[in-house]
């Protein structure tokens, strides 16, 4: 063979051999990581992270998939992350990592954003995790529950987040890139989604509870299930849940089935006044009638109709002034609407938004149309 | 040397995947934030006279490449000179394109291979089609380019379940000055760098009209930038598409159809990488080309692997990390002006005057003639 | 190249023995005995040749049949030539015309007193007839050497339609062919290569449609073929072809007489050669690896979807086990958790890492293939037992190799046999993508899928280009291509058939 022949084929041995694909990352040199808690150390303000993997020491045909925890400590995240080598065989892999959840007591003292950076920042991890809230004492608790739908409890949770919002409507799974842009806007605050345990058959389980409102990147509140409801109406969020009633004379006696909702909102602004309107159209199915059987007629229907939009209108309206009161923080995107709508107005408005937000005039209106009442007259 | 052609349509196919290459990876972003769609609407009004311009220059010497045309139009001394200076500029963009890339694949995909080796196996490929010739790469380009259309219009349809369409809010948001300043950042990379084909315009045939290759392209690429802008843009909205390297990976990472089209951001790497390819490929043989005229060579194909490795060199001392390699956009900016517009319209001028003086001087003398003068 | 060589020697001493030959012309004198025995000279130690002595037209002539045992029609030389010698009562035996026409009774005749024809002429089972006094001979056609039946060929079954294929005599195949083309456009021209074996080879185009570029081309580089021998058609095909050191191929073979029918009728060359039941066919275009003759003789739905399936087979043979291993080395992103889990803790015990295993799985496929090509029948069944458990099951439990693994290797073998006459290619192909993807995952495959297909790009065939992208993507170039139009659909011939023929239907050249 000619003399550049030879040479070609050296040059690409030496190109295979020397960098010897040092990238290759066999799936037996990994450990799979599905969750991660953040907390902190109270005696040296470490992090202290716990990580879910799924567990592989077992086939996972014969015995099935199990999860595990490891602990580590370290003075940011990414070291915290880094240290747990200490104790396990091999790196850490986030490819899969599903949700992130931070303890109250970060979310409360730290600007919470600091904490997105690394899983931001760092190739691996998927933008599309889930940021949650831990309201027990710390977030590491949330991983000793049971699972009861599925053997890791990343999984189950990240789960019960996303179908919460067709499901119950109380609580919103915000992901990591939504949660920077949420917190990088004008005009909004940051609101998460909130697990806590609870109590199922004598075994304790996660449940979501509410949302969590944040200040200046800052937790500061709770909205509970109740609440939280009526701010996913105002902020457009709703895809399924129930609406009960109280009518005919008892109470808490009528489900409507929430089909479909639209939520619209539009501002006013006059003598230095914001006005702000919410307009939510729903259309709901009768889902339940506690009384004793009699067929449904227009007039009651009517009538159901009637009393389902001022009750909306009314908790609507309340829970926003009690976020309004209580902490005083946009968590609907108002200011972040009147930025995008007609930023000169903003531009006036923004040092003091706050001051604004909370004397700020809602007008809450609802319409509900019955669609139908399922397969019962 | 023997004469190759192409078709309008391959170098069309070409063109697009130029402009294509590494401005899509670098995402097209700058401080216009959500207004980043109007910044290019600009930028493209902005370009289409100096791509005009470009175009008349090949239209009045057509079936030359630039370094004939800059002989004959300015004189030897000159244009030796002029030509220096385009192999110069083909040279370094050849580098910073693969630099950009090696980048690119380094921080998402192969984070623990050393650079040099992602850009030597580029820059291999790069030779093998510079070697096969213009015309192996025109043909490429059209096969591949409905590839990357694809791609782009299918994550995009399978973004839209995502999307939130005041992610586009404010509009004009930012001030008429940042969004110029994007624009012109977008004019001079990648509308402008269209300079280097002028170099290979030898190859396009004579009855193809340049205006129709030119004009037609930047706006199909301009269409796809748009939408490739809009994805990223209605996808993760203003603050991450600013704040990522590499938005339009990003933006892909998060699509989510049915919980089963997911995890696709392989397809983005995809279309870098056949991009790059072809920018590289088109900047080295402008740069070979320009070296065989200036030594008087035979082809150009023998210098196309020296070159090559030239520019894997130069790249690897362009810059330090991955921050200065955005930041040089700022400066690339400006440093490109003489070789984007200054040298382009000086050489226009004086086209324009010659072919008319030629014209004057005989009444049947045309650049048809010229032709058979500079074929020799 | 050592042949190259040789074979200056040869021609040398060739010429020497041609002289001989020349000089000795007089040696085809009138004397019978003298020619006989330089025959026999020649055919010394060829113990096969036989001599018959004839005494005709009344004890006045005397002549002497030669020819090769096993070869000859027997009866045709005992009914024809010597029946009517020996009863013959001609008298006037100078003129060899009269033997010719009015006593022996055989179809093909011809005069020689080349020494080398009468040679080649014994050797291909003629009957050489000599007579006393006769300064030449008599080359007579009594071929009835056996050859192998018609049968259908084995690489290349149909589903329906005709089920002829070649067999090794030229003058079989030739005859499959001109009976299917009942114009006189058909041309069919004689040349020989080989020097020592001077094999017979027939060039077969139709006038009207053939460019006469590339068929001179064609016989600028037949001529200039100076070989020992040459046995079959890939000799000839590995002299011709435009890209000696290209895997894929640039002349196409096929065993079929109606695809070489239908290849000619697009304005192709064909080249047959004795010996062979492969006959090329010239320009060969990068999508016929993919086309098969069946997909012109059943509906065109279920073609279209055929060929389609076919050239997605090719492209996941060559693909598959290189993505996998990029999947599970580098881009484990790629894959949603339940399957990554699967095939994780599947790894967990499996001691090679994943490209090696690829790598030796794939070889052992490719052992077992060539095996089974060459295996006795009756041990069939044994091995694909031995391959699938021992192989298959046996490793998976042994926890030697993944199970994965297996599936991958599987697909990848499998959708390799849909396009036979790319195996070569594809070998080399995945090889070098497993390679690249080892090293640079996902970047290298990228990047080596596009070195390919410039590799493809350049490839020519007698100057036309194998892939032929205009750029255009007009209806009138897939049609026959990825899909299969229906016929009342496809006018016109390829692109570089002679344009004023282009049109197929109704047109008149």
């Amino acid at each position: 063979m000619n003399k550049k022949g030879k040479c070609f084929i050296i040059v690409l041995l030496m190109l295979f051999l020397l960098c010897g694909c040092q990238g290759y990352r066999g799936l037996d040199e990994m450990v799979i990581v599905t969750g991660i808690a953040i907390d902190k150390t109270p005696e040296n303000d470490n992090y202290r992270l716990t990580f879910e993997i799924v567990d592989l020491t077992v086939p996972v045909k014969e015995m099935g998939l199990k999860g595990q925890v490891i602990e580590s400590e370290g003075k940011t995240l990414f070291d915290a992350v880094r240290n747990a080598k200490k104790r396990i065989t091999k790196k850490l892999y986030f490819g899969q990592a599903q949700i992130i959840i931070v303890s109250q007591e970060i979310a409360r003292n730290e600007d919470v954003g600091i904490i997105i950076d690394w899983f931001l920042r760092d190739v691996e991890c998927r933008e599309t995790m889930c940021f949650i809230i831990s309201q027990e004492e710390t977030a590491r608790e949330m991983f000793e529950i049971e699972a009861l739908t599925h053997p890791l409890v990343s999984t189950e949770i990240n789960n019960i987040l996303e179908l919460d919002q067709e499901v119950t409507s109380t609580t919103l799974c915000v992901e990591l890139y939504k949660a920077f842009g949420g917190l990088h806007s004008e005009g909004e605050e940051l609101a998460l989604p909130v697990i806590h345990k609870a109590i199922n058959n004598g075994k304790t389980v996660g449940e979501t509870n509410g949302m969590a409102v944040f200040k200046d990147n800052k937790l500061v509140g709770f909205l509970p299930p109740n609440e939280s409801k009526y701010y996913l109406f105002a902020i457009d969020e709703v895809k399924g849940g129930i609406l009960t009633l109280s009518a005919f004379g008892e109470e808490h006696n009528i489900s409507l089935e929430i089909f479909e909702n639209k939520t619209g909102a539009s501002f006013d602004y006059k003598d230095g006044k914001v006005k702000v309107t919410v307009k939510t159209d729903t259309t709901v199915y009768l889902g339940e009638v506690m009384r004793p059987y009699a067929p449904m007629d227009e007039k009651e229907i009517n009538e159901l109709e009637d009393i389902a939009k001022s009750e909306l209108k009314k908790n609507i309206s309340n829970s926003i002034k009690k976020v309004q009161s209580e902490f005083g923080a946009d968590i609907y995107g108002f200011g972040n609407m009147i930025y995008k709508k007609d930023i000169k107005l903003w531009k006036q408005l923004a040092e003091n938004w706050e001051e604004h937000f909370r004397t700020l005039e809602v007008e809450v209106e609802s319409e509900i149309e019955i669609a139908n009442t399922a397969s019962l007259k | 040397m023997p004469k190759e052609t192409v078709s309008l349509r391959q170098a069309a196919c070409t063109f697009v995947m130029f402009l294509f290459g590494s401005s899509v990876i670098m995402g097209v972003n700058s401080e216009a934030g959500q207004d980043s769609w109007i910044s290019l609407l600009l930028a493209m009004l902005m370009a289409l006279p100096i791509i005009l311009i470009y175009a008349r220059i090949m239209r009045l010497y057509p079936e030359m490449d630039l370094f004939e045309i800059v002989e004959k139009v300015i004189g030897k001394i000159g244009g030796k000179i002029v030509t220096i200076l385009m192999i110069w500029y083909a040279l370094h963009l050849c580098a910073l394109v693969i630099r950009d890339f090696s980048e690119f694949i380094k921080v998402t995909v192969l984070t623990e291979t050393p650079q040099l080796n992602i850009m030597l196996i580029l820059i291999l490929v790069v030779v093998y089609m510079s070697k096969s010739g213009i015309e192996t790469m025109g043909k490429w380009s059209v096969i591949i380019l409905p590839v990357i259309t694809l791609v782009v219009i299918f994550t995009m349809i399978l973004g839209l379940e995502r999307i939130d369409p005041t992610n586009l809010l404010p509009i004009m948001g930012h001030s008429l000055g940042t969004i110029a300043g994007g624009a012109y950042k977008i004019f001079a990379f990648p509308f402008a760098e269209t300079v280097v084909f002028l170099c290979l315009a030898g190859s396009l045939r004579k009855k193809d009209s340049p205006y129709k290759l030119f004009t037609v392209a930047t706006l199909i690429a301009t269409v796809i930038f748009l939408l490739v802008i809009m994805r990223n843009l209605l996808l993760l909205g203003p603050a991450v598409t600013n704040a990522k390297y590499y938005p339009s990976y990003t933006a892909v990472r998060i699509i989510n159809v049915g919980d089963f089209l997911v995890r696709i951001e392989g397809s983005t790497a995809l279309n870098f990488i056949l991009a790059g390819v072809i920018k590289t490929t088109v900047c080295l043989v402008a740069a070979s080309k320009g070296i065989t005229r200036l030594f008087g060579l035979c082809n150009y194909k023998h210098i196309v692997f020296p070159l090559g490795l030239l520019a894997v060199a130069l790249g690897t001392l362009l810059y330090e990390n991955i921050k200065e390699a955005f930041d040089f956009l700022e400066i690339y900016q400006i440093y490109a002006i003489p070789f984007q517009i200054i040298i382009p319209v000086f050489i226009w001028i004086l086209a324009e005057i010659k072919v008319r003086q030629d014209k004057a001087a005989n009444g049947s003398h045309s650049p048809d003639s010229a032709q058979t003068d500079a074929a020799g | 190249m050592g042949r190259f060589f040789k074979k200056k020697q040869n021609l040398s001493s060739n010429k020497n023995e041609s002289t001989n030959e020349t000089t000795d012309k007089p040696v085809l004198f009138d004397s019978l005995d003298k020619n006989v025995e330089t025959i026999s000279e020649l055919f010394k130690d060829v113990d096969i040749l036989r001599l018959k002595y004839i005494n005709c037209c009344d004890r006045r002539l005397t002549c002497c049949i030669i020819f090769c045992d096993g070869m000859v029609d027997q009866s045709v030389i005992n009914e024809s030539i010597i029946n009517p010698l020996m009863l013959s009562s001609v008298k006037d035996t100078d003129s060899v015309y009269t033997l010719m026409t009015q006593v022996i009774q055989i179809g093909g005749m011809k005069e020689t007193d080349n020494v080398d024809e009468i040679v080649e002429a014994i050797a291909y089972g003629d009957t050489v007839l000599f007579a006393e006094g006769l300064g030449q001979a008599i080359i007579l056609d009594t071929k009835g050497f056996q050859s192998r039946p018609i049968n259908e060929p084995e690489n290349e079954k149909n589903l329906s339609g005709s089920r002829e294929g070649f067999t090794e005599s030229l003058l079989v195949n030739l005859s499959m062919i001109r009976r299917r083309v009942l114009t006189s456009e058909l041309k069919m021209k004689s040349y020989t290569i080989g020097r020592r074996t001077k094999t017979k080879a027939y060039i077969c185009y139709m006038d009207g449609l053939v460019n006469k570029q590339i068929l001179s081309e064609l016989y600028r580089r037949l001529d200039k073929i100076d070989i020992d021998a040459v046995l079959d058609t890939n000799y000839i095909t590995e002299l011709i072809h435009d890209s000696p050191w290209s895997p894929f191929r640039t002349i196409g073979y096929t065993e079929r007489p109606d695809a070489v029918v239908g290849k000619l009728l697009e304005g192709r060359i064909a080249i047959f050669l004795d010996g062979s039941p492969a006959v090329l066919t010239l320009p060969y275009l990068f999508i016929e690896n993919f086309q098969s003759s069946e997909d012109y003789y059943l509906n065109f739905y279920y073609t279209s979807f055929s060929r389609m399936v076919r050239i997605i087979g090719f492209f996941l043979s060559v693909i598959v086990p290189s993505v996998y291993i990029a999947a599970v080395a580098f881009h484990h992103e790629m894959m949603p958790l339940q399957l990554f889990i699967n095939i994780t803790s599947e790894r967990q015990t499996v001691p090679l890492p994943a490209s090696l295993e690829a790598l030796i799985m794939l070889f052992v496929f490719d052992i077992l293939r060539e095996t089974g090509v060459r295996m006795p029948s009756n041990i069939g069944q044994t091995l694909s037992i031995v391959g699938a458990l021992v192989i298959g099951q046996a490793a998976v439990e042994a926890k030697l190799v993944a199970a994965p693994m297996i599936i991958v290797v599987a697909l990848t073998g499998i959708t390799g046999l849909l396009t036979p006459k790319l195996n070569s290619p594809i070998v080399y192909i995945r090889l070098m993508l497993l390679l690249l993807a080892t090293a640079f995952g996902f970047y290298g495959i990228i990047l080596g899928v596009s070195c390919v297909l410039i590799h493809i790009i350049n490839l020519r065939s007698f100057g036309v280009p194998q892939l032929t992208i205009s750029g255009k993507l007009r209806f009138q170039d897939i049609k026959d291509t990825v899909i299969r139009a229906p016929w009342w659909m496809m006018i016109l011939r390829p692109g570089f058939a002679e344009d004023r023929v282009r049109s197929k239907e109704g047109g008149k050249s």
